[in-house]
């Protein structure tokens, strides 16, 4: 089963920080990484994390670093700052919080 | 994943990530980062079951990104300008700071210049070396200063540590009431007709007392730089959502920083380097003195009613005009900059006939 792309839209910024939470990484890994956590309910491209990677660069929720990679190559790290930690924590408890709301709803439904 | 390209396959993703890069508009950083995207991208691709070779991974790569639509969102982020996650009034201070540290730079500078320059030189403008020095010291100044913000906006890009942005608000304070008893404490060069006025009555005196030709060009220069310093400013404090709000933010901080600190030495004097006909003292000039209003109306102390207060207004209405200035420029600047940006997107396309 393929998630909704506005439903998967709506927490892209949530799964990059989460993910970075765990170790700090470079956009091809951080899509690989993303994508083997969905398991197939959906496919980022490059298209949708870099764009989102910088625009949470700005917003001073990550920080990026020019380093060498385990490949001996020359990447840009993406690492997770305070604020940022403090943005994920957020976004889960508002994400706990809906899915809290769903499940009711959808017992209520079921009766 | 650590096999390694060879030259040629290098050559092609660079020149894919060029090309990628230019049709977006990606900065150096941008693009360097698609590179290695795409490096990883093409070893993605070799170290598959397959074993395909570099030339089909290459293509595989340059297929995969040969969408119009793989980078729409990232094109958005560089074509907007550039915004601070640091509030105005420390960016504000941060570069109050600045102009202060480089305008006791410079004093300091001037001063060297006159005591290493023989009197006779400096009063009948000979030589090459005492015109160069005041050039090269007015240039530097406002050069410093944009290195210096550009390269803070360039940390700030990188999301590295900036000293202005966390510190407390008494600590900016104090830098700034330091920095202008600094500035004040430094002696100002000033002897009336030589090269050491030549900065500060280039557009009343120059033309008329400046035998060297080369020299009168500071009618123009003096002016320029002068309308420099509050268009960087501006150009500094232009970094937020609110345009206009920041534009005037910018440039009433100028004028008041400018006035501020030529306050003391309007009403308490200021130590002046006085570069004499037979004699270069250093005196502690009275306020009525410290100032060269009087002499550039052809006003003595006595005509300015033996009040500051005249000179504080002169300050202020001069000051005003330069910042009104330095928007008006800053404006048409940035109204050229963005008409340049807009045609150079326009992708030019030959009328089919």
């Amino acid at each position: 089963m393929k998630l909704d792309k506005e439903l998967v839209g709506a927490s892209t910024s949530l799964l990059v920080l989460s993910t970075l939470a765990r170790e700090a990484t470079y956009g091809y890994r951080l899509i690989k990484a993303i994508n083997k956590e969905a398991d197939g309910l959906f496919e980022w491209q490059e298209g949708t994390v870099y764009p989102i990677l910088h625009k949470l660069e700005k917003e001073g929720l990550v920080r990026a670093q020019w380093q060498t990679a385990d490949t001996g190559r020359r990447r840009k790290y993406y690492y997770i700052t305070a604020g940022g930690r403090e943005a994920l924590g957020q976004g889960v408890e508002q994400w706990e919080r809906w899915h809290g709301m769903v499940m009711k709803l959808g017992e209520a439904r079921n009766g | 994943m650590d096999k390694k390209l060879s030259s040629e396959t290098e050559a092609a993703l660079r020149k894919l990530a060029r090309e990628i890069g230019n049709s977006r508009g990606l900065d150096d950083d941008a693009q360097e980062e698609l590179y290695g995207h795409l490096e990883d991208k093409t070893l993605g691709y070799l170290s598959g079951e397959d074993g395909i070779t570099e030339a089909d991974a290459v293509l595989l790569t340059r297929e995969h990104f040969g969408d119009p639509g793989a980078f729409p969102e990232a094109d958005a982020q560089v074509q907007a300008p550039f915004r601070s996650s640091v509030s105005l009034p420390r960016r504000l201070a941060a570069v109050a700071v600045l102009t202060l540290a480089v305008g006791a730079a410079a004093s300091i500078a001037r001063l060297i210049a006159a005591l290493s320059m023989d009197t006779e030189s400096a009063i009948n403008y000979l030589g090459p070396r005492g015109w160069s020095l005041i050039w090269i010291v007015m240039a530097l100044q406002a050069a410093c200063i944009l290195f210096m913000l550009n390269r803070w906006k360039a940390r700030e890009r990188r999301s590295q540590q900036l000293w202005y942005a966390n510190r407390a608000p008494s600590f900016l304070a104090m830098v700034l009431f330091g920095m202008t008893i600094i500035v004040w404490c430094i002696p100002e060069v000033r002897l009336e007709h030589s090269i050491f006025a030549a900065q500060h009555e280039a557009l009343i005196f120059s033309m008329v007392r400046m035998p060297n030709p080369i020299l009168r060009t500071f009618v123009v220069i003096a002016p320029v730089v002068s309308v420099l310093f509050p268009v960087l400013w501006i150009w500094w404090g232009d970094c937020e959502s609110v345009r206009v709000r920041s534009i005037v933010a910018a440039a009433v901080a100028w004028v008041g920083t400018s006035i501020t600190v030529s306050i003391p030495s309007m009403l308490y004097g200021s130590p002046v380097f006085v570069v004499g006909d037979s004699t270069s003292r250093i005196e502690i000039l009275p306020a009525m003195d410290a100032g060269a209003v009087h002499q550039a109306f052809g006003l003595t102390p006595e005509d300015v009613a033996g009040t500051a207060l005249a000179m504080i207004v002169l300050r202020t209405v001069y000051a005003v005009a330069l910042a009104v200035t330095g928007a008006v420029v800053y404006s048409l600047i940035s109204l050229a900059s963005r008409t340049v940006r807009h045609y150079g997107r326009i992708r030019w396309r030959p009328v089919a006939r």
